[in-house]
Parts: C-alpha cells; sequence; structure tokens
C-alpha cells in the first residue's frame, strides 16, 4: 500500500517537467483519455507480455514482463520506465517490449488526446520474421489484437515468403499491474 | 255677569247645562281646577260632559278657564243626584307629559368625525341647552314649556324673567311639571300663573319682586282673615360651597369654591342656609412622549462608528469618509421614543450613505460603500406633551347666593284671607297681597298669593298666601334639600358632542427609531484571518503583496492527480505578469 499524494499536473495527468510533445505520429498507444494516461503514469508497477507463434513449424513461446520500483510519489520527478530486452539463441531473435513514461504526446487541437509511446518488437537475425505493433510492408503478416490500458491494438506477425513457408500467431497478451492506493 | 261654557265645539250659557255649584280651585305649581256639578236623574243618564273633552268657561265673553274634564263622579243621595265634573287647566298636561331633551348621537361612531343627529332623551341635564350654552332657570323653564307647545299642548309662553343660574342639574323621566318645580326650588318666591283671558292660555311665571300687588280692606268684602309674620323662616345668610373633583390623566383633586352673601356672613351663623354642591370638574388627559434626538454629523467617522459597528474597533484616525449623501434634509436623528403626528414634528427615513476607508490589523478597506437606514426629524430632545381630552369643568353659577338669598331672606306673611262679594270679580292669583285696615305692616307685607278658591255661587273668595310651602321654602331643612337632591352632571359633555367621557385614544407614535447598517461591496486591501487561539497561525492576503501595478490574483481552475487520479481543483493565483 502505497501513502495517497496529490499533486499539480499537466492537463494529461503527468508532471509539467515531463516532455509533451504534439508529434502524435511517435506513439503507439493514441488517442487515449488523459486518465488513463495518468493512472499508467502514477500507479503502473508492472508490465507482463505472453504470445505464441510458430514459423515453418517451430512453436515459440514468449512470456517475459517489466517492472519498475519507482514509487507513485517519486514519479513527480523520476518518470518511472517499464523496458526488457532479450535474445534468444535458439531462434536467433532477439525481443523488446517498452512503455516509456518519460514523454506525453498530445493533440494541439485536441487535450483530451494523450498518448504514450509503447514499443514491442520482436526479430530474427536474418530478417525472416518480425513481430511488431504495425504491419511491415512488403512482407506477409498475421494480425491479432489485444486491449492495454483500454485502447486495442494490433500487433503483427511478419514473415518473408518464400523462406517462410508456415506461419501462425495464435495469442497476444499485454497486461499492466497497478499499484493499490 | 253671562257665564258661558264651551262644550264639543257649542258654547251655551251655564244655566242651560244645569250647572250649579261652579268652584275654581288655583294652586301655584298645581293643576288648575274647575269642580261643577249638573244635577238631574243622574243614575240612569250619562255624564253631560265625557271625559278628556276640553272644555272653556267664559265670563262676559272672556276666558276664565280652559281645560278638560278629568274626573266625573256621581253623587247620589237622598237630596238628589248629582254628577260632578272636575275640569283640569293647563298643567295638567305638564303634568302628564315627560320633559325630553335633545342629545346629539353620530349617525356611523366608527368615523373619525362622524355626522351628528339630535335623538330625544328623557335623561335631561338642566341648566344646559344643546350647543353647550348654559341656561338661566327662566331660559330653561321656557324650553319645557316650548317643548309641551312643540308636542301640541295649547299653551303661549308669557311673562318670565328669571335669570338666575344654577348648578347643571342631570335627572331623567320627569314630567314638564316636575321639572319646573325642580327649577324653582332655587327661587321659591315665584309663582306660575295661566291666564285664560286670551284665546290661548298664556302661562307666566313671576318673582315677588315681580308681581302686581292688590290690596284688600279689612272692612270690605272681608269676611275672616289669619296672618302672621314667619320671621322664622328668614335667613340670615346663603354660603354655598361648590365642590369639583378635578383629574389630569387619572390624577385627581378636589377643588372648593365658595360663594356666599352677604359677603360679609360666614356660614356660622344661626340659621344660615349652607349647601354643598358638587359639579362636575375638568377631566383632562395628556400624552406624553420623551425623545432623544442627536444632530446628524455624517462627516464625523466617530458619528460613522457609533451607526456601523463594524467601525467600532478601528481608531478613528485609520478612518476616512468620504462621498456622503443623504435622502432626507431633517438635521436630526431619533435616538428614543417616537415622533407621533400629534408632536407637530416631521421624522422620515433617511438613507445615509458614504465611502469608507480604513484599515486595522484584520483588514484594510478602501471606498467600502456604508449605507445607515435611521429616522431623521426636526425635534429636538424634550418632553412633548399633548392634550389628548378635555372635559370642562362645569362653570360656578354666578350670584347664585345672593338670588336664593333675596328669594327666602325677605320676611314673609302666613295666612288667609276669605272675601265674600256678589260677584267673584277680582283676580287674587299671581300677585302680591297686602291689607289695609289693620296692622301697617300688612300694607306693604306683599305677601305671595299661593292658593285662590273662587266660588261662583256664593260669591267667596278664599284666598292662602305665604311662602311656597311646596317649594320648600318652608323651612330650613327643605331648603337644604335643593343641594341634597342636585348630584353633578356626568354627561353634559355627551349631550354636546356625543362622546361619552373617555381618556380618549392615545396615537401612538409612527416613527420609531431605525438603525439598519448596510455594507456595500468593499474594496479590501487586506485581509487577515487568525487563529483566536494561536496567534502565530494566520493567513493574510494583503494587496500589497503584488508587487507590480496590475496583475489579479484570482482562484483559478488547475489538473491535479489525486493518488492516480486525474482531477481538479481551484487554487489562487495570479494572472502571469511580467516582473
Amino acid at each position: 500500500m502505497n501513502d495517497e499524494f496529490l499533486t499539480r499536473v499537466s492537463f494529461a495527468g503527468v508532471p509539467h517537467t515531463l516532455p509533451h510533445s504534439s508529434d502524435t505520429s511517435q506513439t503507439t498507444l493514441y488517442p487515449m483519455a488523459p486518465n488513463d494516461v495518468c493512472k499508467a503514469y502514477w500507479t503502473l508497477s508492472s508490465l507482463a507480455v505472453s504470445y505464441v507463434y510458430s514459423i515453418n513449424g517451430v512453436q515459440v513461446y514468449r512470456n517475459f514482463s517489466a517492472t519498475s520500483s519507482v514509487i507513485p510519489k517519486n514519479r513527480l520527478i523520476a518518470p518511472a520506465t517499464f523496458e526488457t530486452t532479450d535474445f534468444d539463441s535458439q531462434t536467433q531473435t532477439s525481443y523488446i517490449m517498452a512503455l516509456k513514461l518519460d514523454e506525453v504526446y498530445f493533440d494541439t487541437d485536441d487535450n483530451s488526446k494523450v498518448g504514450l509511446k509503447l514499443i514491442f518488437e520482436e526479430a530474427d537475425s536474418f530478417n525472416l520474421i518480425n513481430l511488431c505493433l504495425r504491419p511491415i510492408s512488403g512482407m506477409n503478416n498475421i494480425a491479432r489484437e489485444f486491449t492495454f490500458l483500454n485502447k486495442t491494438l494490433g500487433v503483427y506477425l511478419n514473415y518473408q515468403s518464400p523462406s517462410v513457408t508456415s506461419a501462425s500467431f495464435s495469442s497476444f497478451a499485454m497486461v499492466p499491474e497497478f499499484i493499490v492506493i | 255677569m253671562v257665564w258661558t261654557l264651551e262644550y264639543d265645539g257649542t258654547t251655551k250659557p251655564i244655566a242651560s247645562f244645569g250647572i250649579s255649584g261652579i268652584k275654581r280651585v288655583r294652586k301655584n305649581l298645581l293643576t288648575d281646577k274647575v269642580i261643577l256639578y249638573v244635577q238631574g236623574n243622574a243614575l240612569s243618564s250619562l255624564p253631560t260632559f265625557a271625559a278628556n273633552i276640553p272644555i272653556k268657561i267664559f265670563n262676559d265673553g272672556d276666558g276664565w278657564f280652559d281645560g278638560i274634564v278629568t274626573q266625573t263622579p256621581l253623587h247620589c243621595s237622598p237630596n238628589g243626584e248629582a254628577y260632578q265634573y272636575e275640569l283640569s287647566g293647563v298643567w295638567w298636561y305638564l303634568e302628564n307629559l315627560i320633559y325630553q331633551q335633545a342629545w346629539k348621537e353620530p349617525i356611523d361612531p366608527m368615523e373619525d368625525s362622524p355626522t351628528l343627529y339630535n335623538v330625544y332623551k328623557s335623561r335631561v341635564i338642566l341648566g344646559l341647552d344643546i350647543s353647550g350654552t348654559q341656561l338661566s332657570i327662566g331660559q330653561q323653564i321656557t324650553d319645557v314649556i316650548n317643548y309641551a307647545i312643540s308636542c301640541g299642548m295649547n299653551l303661549a309662553m308669557g311673562d318670565i324673567d328669571i335669570p338666575v343660574y344654577i348648578p347643571l342639574d342631570e335627572c331623567k323621566d320627569l314630567s314638564c311639571a316636575d321639572i319646573i318645580r325642580r327649577l324653582l326650588r332655587w327661587v321659591p318666591d315665584t309663582i306660575c300663573s295661566v291666564d285664560y283671558g286670551p284665546s290661548v292660555p298664556t302661562i307666566s311665571f313671576l318673582r315677588r319682586s315681580q308681581m302686581p300687588s292688590i290690596t284688600l280692606n279689612v272692612s270690605s268684602h272681608v269676611q275672616e282673615f289669619s296672618i302672621q309674620p314667619r320671621y322664622d323662616l328668614q335667613v340670615p345668610a346663603v354660603v354655598l360651597k361648590f365642590e369639583t373633583t378635578n383629574s389630569v390623566n387619572g390624577k385627581a383633586w378636589k377643588e372648593s369654591v365658595q360663594q356666599k352673601y352677604p359677603e360679609s356672613c360666614t356660614g356660622s351663623e344661626l340659621k344660615a342656609l349652607v349647601l354643598t354642591i358638587d359639579l362636575e370638574g375638568s377631566k383632562a388627559n395628556y400624552v406624553v412622549q420623551n425623545i432623544t434626538t442627536a444632530a446628524i454629523e455624517t462627516s464625523s467617522v466617530s458619528w460613522w462608528q457609533a451607526h456601523v459597528p463594524g467601525l467600532t474597533n478601528i481608531s478613528a484616525s485609520n478612518i476616512s469618509i468620504g462621498n456622503v449623501s443623504r435622502s432626507s434634509t431633517l438635521p436630526n436623528e431619533l435616538i428614543s421614543g417616537t415622533v407621533a403626528n400629534w408632536m407637530n414634528k416631521t421624522a422620515e427615513t433617511d438613507i445615509v450613505r458614504c465611502k469608507i476607508s480604513y484599515a486595522d490589523a484584520s483588514e484594510a478597506v478602501i471606498d467600502r460603500e456604508v449605507a445607515v437606514r435611521i429616522l431623521a426629524t426636526d425635534a429636538t430632545t424634550g418632553t412633548y406633551k399633548d392634550l389628548l381630552s378635555l372635559t370642562t369643568a362645569e362653570s360656578i353659577p354666578s350670584n347664585l347666593a345672593e338670588q336664593i338669598y333675596n328669594s327666602v331672606n325677605p320676611l314673609q306673611y302666613d295666612g288667609t284671607v276669605v272675601t265674600v262679594s256678589e260677584e267673584v270679580s277680582q283676580d287674587f292669583f299671581g300677585k302680591t297681597l297686602n291689607i289695609t285696615g289693620g296692622q301697617s305692616a300688612w300694607e306693604t307685607m306683599n305677601a305671595v298669593v299661593q292658593e285662590v278658591v273662587e266660588n261662583l255661587d256664593s260669591g267667596k273668595i278664599f284666598i292662602k298666601f305665604g311662602p311656597a310651602k311646596h317649594l320648600g321654602a318652608a323651612d330650613l331643612a327643605e331648603l337644604t334639600r335643593s343641594g341634597r337632591l342636585l348630584f353633578e352632571s356626568k354627561n353634559h359633555s355627551e349631550r354636546i358632542t356625543a362622546e361619552v367621557s373617555s381618556n380618549g385614544t392615545v396615537e401612538q407614535g409612527i416613527y420609531a427609531r431605525v438603525d439598519n447598517t448596510s455594507f456595500g461591496p468593499g474594496k479590501y486591501k487586506m485581509i487577515k484571518f487568525a487563529d483566536p487561539n494561536n496567534s502565530g497561525r494566520s493567513i493574510q492576503i494583503d494587496t500589497a503583496d503584488i508587487a507590480v501595478s496590475a496583475v489579479t490574483v484570482k482562484l483559478r481552475e488547475e489538473d491535479v492527480c489525486e493518488s492516480g487520479v486525474l482531477k481538479k481543483r481551484y487554487s489562487l493565483a495570479s494572472e502571469p505578469y511580467s516582473p
């Protein structure tokens, strides 16, 4: 249980000192309600990702998470960061998941639309597959949807043909955990 | 002499009616009567003269009696049968008519100044007319006679000259005759006589000194007489003690005034007539109002401090007054008491406004508009008094003691005389009698004839003279009854104004002090909140802390995060300014 706190924030629900960017093309979680951004910034404690896909008959299971130890009151001056990076030697694949809370994005015409930058990507060293939050031009893809912070997003298993003869994307989940105050 | 009788429109000689034994009896202030008889078969016949029918008797064509048939007794004896008829003169009407006076009464008593109309009441106040003017005995008797005439009585007013004023005498349900007798108690030497000579009987009231005298010689027609001087009835002095009870606002006191005659008398003389007479005193009711006022000094800081409680604790030197205005121009302010219309002073609500700037430890205000509602007046501090109601005291009759003295002091002669002659030709009634051929004092005794009985058949006249016993002049005890039977009149003002004696209606003051302060929107320079339990804890908002010349600090909305939830709040903040 954390202490209650009260602090002045910007319209986006984050400290005024946090960079506010109007370049919404850089964000993947957009548009979000300011209240959802506020809740994520101040009380998100961990982020867990799990997904399953198969390429050319090889099935891959991933399950990892990112955690921040910055307590809410301290996030006034030190934004929490949720980031995980790893390499799978068997599949020669590297993956990254990061929710960067050190910058928010907003619509200059409509301050009720704000966003955060969520990074997720898994790619092999041969560039045969790429699992990320956008389809990649020139590659085949299998898309799935998931809900995160009240926002429905698409996640794509991009792969090269004809090198990849078979591909499937059976599940994807990203689950946040919040601090209870 | 030719005697005729008029009955039922027919005038015939008396003999033709079979009348015999005519006798006329006249007594002072009593009903004149004529007794006559009609011989015949009375047992089987109706009376010749019916009751209540007017009858006139003439002597050689001149009126001798005028009255109505009042009694018709039948007499039967071995010598025969006869109807006796008793005729009553005009005084009979006065005995049977209740005197009434006009009183004022309001048509609508609820009106402030109601229209009054006359109502006749048998409650009467003797000695006062409807306009409030006091009446002498003569004037009051004239009013009684005129009232009887107005009621249809066949009577005319003759001589009357009794300018004697008496205390107001209130009584009720008395006949005209009783009223006249009541009035003449004050002047018992007065004789009332009726002259039947004119076509309408004429009634006169003459005092002893005013009456014509008639002289009889004891050797001429006088059959018998008795006479005695009444030294015992002479009164050496008359002392009237008038007592009035006056009151002001319910506080009463007695006031006594003594009237006496002769002036040198004391009232302690033997046989002195001493009467105590109550008169209605004056009654006055005042309304009294104490008021306190003060000058309206709008330029004075202390005046404003006295009216605006919030300024009381501020040092006068820290207060400045400006832009004063008033809605009234009256100079003073009512502090206590009330202003009523009867004070003949003006009072009105006054709104006094100004702009006040001040500073104290808690706040500093500039140009704060303050309004005070007060009652402005041109009255000044003092006691105001106004007459609410006044009943004037009954005035003391002037010279009443002298008039009574003149009536009862002269020596009276008491006695009777019987004369006999062929005809009853001399009229003694209403005259004073002197007798010659005897003692010299009798020749000028001027004895008042009180009763005359004339018998036409025998020519015999019985004369009784002396003081009027029925008026109470016979002895001192009776004389004092004039005072004992008289009570003060408590309603004489009611008769005139229709207002029953009362304390009146107190008009309440309609303007009382008003104290009502209104603060307009002030311009605070500084406000300081302090914890009364800890002087070190305070909140101070002071415009002096704003260093720049034009900036506004006010509540502004801002975003906050409360434990992870985005909310809004207001905070006091200035607008941006250039340092």
